[in-house]
């Protein structure tokens, strides 16, 4: 029998875990295996995480999650004085928890500091060749990257894991995400006020904060009408952020169907009930994508200078739609040349979309 | 659809095809989002083999047909209650079907059939397949006629699913390349075969069309590969050297990758004459872009179409099959087109995912009943 590291981490003699993810909302989404997988093998550990506020709702509730510690993104903007509080706040919370081991999943400077600082007896990170000595020597373990191979990013999170002895079952690799009582409530109001009780319908989700990522509006329009066509009811969302809006807006300006429009108007939370309702959901790569496959509802992605390999729909019936005529994706690059326009989304054609969601659809008797 | 909950149970101790298809469609279907769990007897191979590969087991006493079967597999349900349980052989769908009998919230029972072994045609069996199995799947077209024939089923009660494979693993490579790895010779033309050495393979009408086909021209020197092993071998090996062609043949025995093997041949034969379901080897030598010649034996011909994806020759006929054998070697644009048509055919019928499909879409039909 394998018996892991020789470094490997007696998950007996630890006590509370803090398990730090500062990036946007679809990555912390990725890392929830990591709380799951950890708590699984050693249930008597508390588990904290540490995010960044606006994430925060990613892993509230979670049922391996002790406490969600946060850094609020405007602590940059503030005052000298207020920030420096701000930070000490956080340092002496977390350090009263004493942490005995500390799982750092990025490559944030923070992870270092926090190692030293918070005197974990153990610390794991990912191995960054490219970081200085004062960053690798915080970590008493560094787990592996794949070096010219494409990994999964939850694969990637659990080396974490891995790395220190705890080899994760599959089913403990599921996103968890747990919309919660207020949130199903909401949606279970606002569906029912547009006549959706118990109708079943197909969420779609077309913007993406980052527009290099997405589906040109025409096409959107395109499938909303061809789906309303054939009886499907559709339901539209978009974050509240002013530029998703517009495009929701310019979306219905082109369709002659009418679909429920719910863009700005959802928590996170709420984002995540509304998807556990929908027969199907249809996106670009981005955090509702995550959530969706959170849920456990079939996806349809459409993906373009991101690669599925990494990020794609995880642990659920889905179908990835992507360009097979542009052997330069995936490039990883903001639109073609760095231009915000990706060629291979925007010459995506509708058909090939359409086929993915009849292939999801039949599936479902 | 939604995350179902799903068991794979598994009575039988063998380890071998049937056992590596309910790993893969355990592992598919988690990786699909559903809960899945595998239920064998602890002394199972395939409760030592799933935990590797990331999948949870419960061993339960069900390797025979008895009473305590029953009752523990009636214990697990009420437990952790289960949309669908899978059933593979008849032992564990027997006692999955009693355990069923009066349970609340009682599973719906697809029963997957693997063998062509008959199905005996008395009241018992009627009840089992005809009313505690809400589906019947079976690994191929003609043992699902044979489960509709046998078991008076309405067709539409029997699905044939056939077994995926890894088209990942499956792949065209570098045929000088592997040659080289192998010690085999790059000039030549290989004909290949992966088949357990059984008379009813047909390897010894092969070996005669090899030794008949006897040209020195450069590209033309015939050899034959014969991977796997069985208890046909010696008399295969005496034949061989009664023919006088040991230079000419190899004979490496069982291999545990085969892909290295099946990435030097110039194309794939398998001639054989009874007891063929839907020979693994054959769709997976497509999935590798070859050129296959192969007999209407079983269900070959669910899977191989004559002129369009291979060749069919008739069985026990060394002469039929040697005209097969040069007319692909001294043709090499069709060699090119059957192997990729075959390849194509491949990865649109034989891959995992379309096997996942088929199944989800069962799922979905026998809930919905």
């Amino acid at each position: 029998m394998f018996t892991g590291p020789s470094d490997r981490i007696d998950l007996t003699s630890i006590r509370r875990v803090l398990v730090v993810k500062l990036r946007h909302h679809g990555d912390v989404l990725l890392a929830s295996p990591v709380f799951s997988a950890l708590k699984a093998h050693a249930p008597k550990v508390e588990i904290d995480a540490l995010v960044y506020a606006d994430t925060r709702d990613m892993l509230s509730l979670h049922p391996a999650i002790s406490e969600v510690h946060c850094i609020g993104r405007e602590w940059k903007s503030m005052m000298a004085g207020e920030h420096l509080a701000a930070e000490w706040r956080l340092f002496r919370q977390l350090k009263a928890r004493n942490y005995d081991l500390l799982i750092h999943l990025t490559e944030h400077t923070r992870g270092a500091w926090l190692a030293r600082g918070l005197g974990c007896r153990f610390a794991v990170a990912p191995n960054r060749r490219n970081k200085p000595k004062f960053w690798r020597n915080s970590f008493t373990h560094r787990y592996g990257l794949p070096l010219n191979a494409r990994r999964h990013v939850v694969e990637s999170n659990l080396d974490s894991l891995r790395r220190i002895g705890v080899q994760p079952a599959l089913a403990e690799r599921r996103l968890v995400l747990v919309p919660g009582e207020v949130a199903e409530g909401q949606v279970r109001d606002l569906l029912s006020a547009h006549g959706l009780a118990d109708t079943p319908f197909i969420h779609l989700h077309p913007a993406s904060r980052w527009q290099f990522k997405c589906w040109p509006v025409e096409h959107m329009a395109g499938l909303i009408d061809t789906l309303a066509a054939r009886g499907e009811r559709v339901v539209l969302t978009a974050a509240p952020a002013d530029e998703e809006r517009a495009m929701v807006r310019a979306i219905m300006a082109r369709c002659k169907s009418a679909p429920v429009d719910l863009s700005g108007q959802l928590t996170l939370k709420a984002l995540a009930a509304l998807t556990d309702r929908a027969k199907l959901f249809v996106g670009v790569d981005s955090a509702p994508m995550h959530i969706a496959a959170a849920m456990g509802t079939p996806v349809v992605a459409l993906f373009g200078p991101s690669g599925e390999a990494e990020w794609g729909p995880w642990q659920v019936s889905h179908r990835v739609v992507s360009s097979d005529a542009h052997p330069c994706r995936p490039c990883g690059i903001d639109g073609c040349g760095g231009g915000k326009v990706s060629d291979c989304l925007v010459q995506l054609p509708l058909q090939r979309v359409l086929r993915a969601v009849d292939e999801l659809l039949a599936m479902q008797g | 659809m939604k995350r179902l909950r799903l068991i794979h149970t598994e009575s039988s101790c063998g380890w071998g095809g049937q056992e590596l298809r309910v790993l893969a469609e355990a592992a598919g279907m988690v990786g699909r989002g559903h809960d899945v769990l595998i239920v064998a007897p602890a002394e199972a191979p395939i409760v030592r083999e799933a935990p590797g590969r990331g999948l949870s087991t419960v061993a339960l006493p069900i390797a025979r047909k008895r009473l305590s079967g029953v009752l523990a597999m009636r214990r697990l349900l009420r437990e952790r209650p289960a949309d669908i349980v899978i059933t593979h052989s008849s032992t564990d769908s027997w006692l999955v079907a009693l355990a069923c009998i009066g349970l609340a919230h009682a599973p719906r029972i697809v029963r997957i059939r693997h063998v062509s072994a008959p199905i005996a045609d008395n009241a018992p069996n009627r009840w089992l397949y005809g009313r505690a199995a809400a589906h019947v799947v079976t690994t191929g077209e003609a043992l699902r006629l044979q489960v509709i024939r046998e078991a008076h089923l309405a067709p539409e009660r029997v699905t044939s699913v056939p077994t995926g494979i890894d088209l990942g693993r499956f792949s065209p490579g570098d045929r000088v390349q592997a040659r080289a790895a192998l010690s085999l010779p790059v000039e030549a033309f290989i004909v290949g075969i992966v088949a357990t050495l059984r008379s009813w393979k047909g390897h010894r009408y092969l070996v005669d069309a090899v030794a008949a086909l006897k040209d020195e021209r450069e590209g033309n020197d015939m050899r034959l590969v014969i991977v796997g092993d069985g208890p046909g071998r010696d008399n295969l090996r005496e034949q061989v050297r009664a023919l006088g062609i040991e230079d000419r043949v190899v004979m490496p025995g069982n291999q545990s990758d085969v892909v290295p093997w099946l990435q030097t041949f110039d194309l794939f034969a398998l001639p054989s004459y009874a007891n063929e379901g839907v020979p693994q080897a054959l769709m997976q030598a497509m999935a590798c872009g070859l050129p296959v010649v192969t007999t209407p034996v079983g269900a070959i011909g669910e899977i191989v179409s004559d002129g369009n994806t291979g060749i069919m020759v008739t069985p026990r006929d060394a002469e039929a099959l040697g005209a097969a054998l040069a007319r692909l070697r001294d043709d090499p644009p069709l060699r090119e087109r059957l192997g990729a048509a075959g390849m194509a055919q491949a990865h649109q019928r034989f891959s995992e995912a379309r096997m996942l499909d088929d199944m989800e879409r069962i799922f979905a039909a026998v809930l919905a009943q």
